[in-house]
């Protein structure tokens, strides 16, 4: 079991022993390549264009196959830079292909399979999903439809493992004709362009190709709709629908913050502070050092004390909760039905409602919800979306620092942030349509089976996502916390906060110390937060700080992503435009409060 | 008689008699000859939500405007 990272589009086309694991979006083909290779979130970009695959290692018999996962498309007309790469993987000599087909959707999925099933490479089919087609009462035939298409098919239900082992049978027995009759496969691939290519197929007839199918292989029990087939219905209501969703996202926010407050509190701050701490303290005055290293080491601001009150007990808590609560939002098919009811705000912004989906992911960590904007069918839509998320969303672990901060001194004071930051989103919204050319496409969305997600698969996922956030973020974070030790511990912080003092006292009204954040922020986003919580801030004086560090987003990784999905000036407006509205705007309410303060 | 699919009255069943050349839209099921039903319409210039035959979809209004449609009857 290897994986790789993708270093060119070309070789892995190129690559020999392909499979190609295709299907529409959303049928699941992610868990069988995890359940095929082993590998659970690795994902690579496509060198430079909008869509991510994966590629594992599929071993059969001896042999050594590359598994590809394909992005999901409703079709091969090459219309989306995801149907290109799909067709593009179809035109590269595979050597079979595993095709998922919803059982839930089968008309939908039929209509890709007779596309693909053009391209004339060996094929077996998953007839996925079957336990929800069964709960809808759907009788589906297995036998005739294999006839129908002229493919192996194996019904399986992928996220509780069944018939994931017939279906690696069939393949082996598919490879295994496919290599005696190597010249069927090559068949009409390779050719994009040839007038004797499958593309001439007008999509009509697919269509009506795949309804007969279905009309004749499928027969409708009619049976009473399951109680989550009516809550998934009663969901995409308007009323209650709305009703529905606003409370589903208090809850998840409740749990994440009740939670992890909790969780701060009862366990990781004694934790930290009876425990950790002492044990270092009590270590490190043992050995003779000077006094500047020993006060980098375990001082005020010393690396093993600021590391596990900001990483353990101020950051990961929030993490691990979001995490839980996230994977089973996207998982449940809630997301989308949140994209649909909320669709009328986003187009009043300008945007539209499937960019909520990035959005949301973006209260997460920015990184992924800006890779995520790659569905966006237009590149204004990517950028209005992008900029969204690095000016007015904070990711979890600023989220969880900022309510450390504010909610111990008022909740007000976190519903007066949390409005700012809601004024902010709308107005860079509407300024960003303004100011790009082009145009954003309205919503098309398809509103999946509302589905409990599977334990196994939703627990194996969360790891995997705390794993990556550790392994992508502690390196940042250690190196903000020896940045901060070392600038506060050899008195360098106090010669950058005079020259800082009119910026920082002066406009923004905040002690000197506080131009901390400003340093740490560049480093991370919620290494902004967390030098204000120990300066013993006025409540004007933590709102202003709260605001400035949720609009500020220099955060290098954030600079990266951006560079890489557009380009160097794009990475470097957005980054310099969060400062200086940051700045901006935390003075203007700095002097309104404080006028107010006067008045009242 | 066709008229547009954001105006028609939700709950029944729908034959399209012109869809705008919109890729994505043909590919995930919305073209001439298609058979759909109006589900739901959200307010304030929210989308409609339409099913296949085994299929749901959300079209925002500013397309559902431009999809012609006529009784499916």
């Amino acid at each position: 079991m290897s994986c790789h990272e993708i270093l060119e589009d070309k070789g892995i086309l190129e690559a020999d022993n392909k499979i190609l694991l295709m299907g529409s979006p959303n049928v699941g083909k992610s868990v069988f390549f995890s359940a095929f290779t082993n590998i659970h979130v690795v994902s690579s970009n496509y060198a430079g264009t909008t869509v991510s695959f994966m590629k594992g290692t599929l071993r059969i018999k001896e042999t050594d196959y590359t598994l590809i996962d394909v992005p999901g498309t409703y079709s091969l007309s090459a219309t989306s830079e995801a149907e290109d790469v799909a067709i593009r993987f179809l035109s590269s000599h595979p050597k079979a292909i595993l095709f998922v087909l919803n059982a839930a959707d089968l008309e939908g999925s039929i209509k890709l399979a007779l596309e693909v099933l053009d391209y004339n490479i060996p094929m077996v089919a998953a007839l996925n999903l079957s336990d929800v087609a069964k709960r809808q009462g759907k009788e589906i035939n297995v036998k005739l439809l294999e006839q129908q298409l002229g493919i192996p098919i194996i019904p399986t239900v992928a996220v509780k493992n069944q018939g994931l082992k017939e279906l690696k049978q069939k393949l082996e027995e598919v490879l295994a004709e496919g290599s005696n009759n190597n010249s069927q496969a090559k068949g009409c691939t390779g050719c994009a362009g040839c007038s004797g290519c499958p593309k001439g197929t007008a999509i009509l007839s697919y269509w009506e190709r795949a309804r007969e199918i279905v009309s004749v292989c499928v027969k409708d029990t009619n049976a009473e709709p399951s109680r989550l087939d009516k809550f998934g219905d009663a969901l995409i209501r308007p009323w209650p629908g709305i009703l529905l969703s606003v409370i589903i996202l208090l809850i998840s926010l409740g749990v994440v913050v009740g939670a992890g407050k909790g969780l701060r509190a009862v366990l990781l701050l004694p934790l930290v502070n009876k425990g950790i701490v002492p044990l270092f303290e009590s270590l490190f005055s043992r050995i003779s050092m000077p006094e500047v290293l020993y006060n980098v080491l375990i001082g005020q601001y010393g690396i093993f004390r600021i590391s596990f009150e900001w990483i353990l007990a101020l950051v990961m808590p929030y993490v691990i909760l979001f995490q839980l609560v996230f994977s089973f939002l996207e998982d449940s098919g809630i997301l989308p039905r949140m994209a649909v009811l909320f669709d009328n705000i986003m187009r009043k912004l300008g945007v539209q409602g499937g960019s909520l989906i990035n959005i949301m992911l973006g209260f997460g960590c920015a990184v992924p919800a800006i890779i995520g904007t790659r569905t966006a069918t237009t590149r204004k839509e990517r950028l209005i979306v992008s900029t969204i998320v690095c000016f007015s969303v904070p990711c979890i672990s600023q989220t969880g620092a900022l309510i450390s901060l504010l909610a111990d001194y008022s909740y007000w004071l976190v519903l007066a942030v949390f409005l700012t930051g809601a004024l902010v989103f709308a107005t860079i919204a509407k300024i960003t349509g303004r100011m790009l050319k082009g145009k954003v496409d309205p919503l098309v969305i398809e509103i999946p089976n509302l589905l409990i997600p599977e334990r196994k698969a939703y627990f194996k996922k969360f790891f995997v996502r705390v794993k990556q956030f550790l392994v992508e973020a502690e390196g940042p974070m250690l190196l903000a916390v020896v940045f901060a030790a070392i600038l506060a511990e050899t008195g360098l912080l106090a010669g950058i906060s005079n020259l800082l003092k009119p910026l920082v006292s002066g406009w923004l009204g905040l002690p000197p110390e506080a131009s901390m954040s400003l340093i740490l922020g560049i480093i991370r986003r919620e290494m902004s937060v967390a030098p204000l919580l120990a300066l013993n801030l006025s409540g004007l004086q933590m709102y202003v700080g709260a605001v400035v560090s949720l609009v500020y987003v220099p955060c290098l990784s954030v600079f990266g992503i951006l560079a890489k999905e557009f380009n160097f000036r794009v990475a470097l407006s957005i980054v310099a435009g969060t400062v200086f509205t940051a700045l901006t705007l935390g003075g203007i309410l700095n002097h309104l409060g404080q006028l107010l303060l006067m008045i009242f | 008689m066709s008229k547009d699919l954001y105006s028609v009255e939700k709950g029944k069943e729908y034959i399209v008699t012109e869809a705008p050349d919109i890729k994505l839209l043909s590919s995930i099921g919305i073209f001439k000859g298609a058979r759909i039903k109006k589900d739901y319409v959200y307010r304030f210039g929210g989308p409609v939500s339409i099913s296949l035959s085994t299929r749901k979809i959300a079209i925002g209004k500013d397309i559902a405007e431009k999809i012609q449609v006529k009784g499916a009857n």
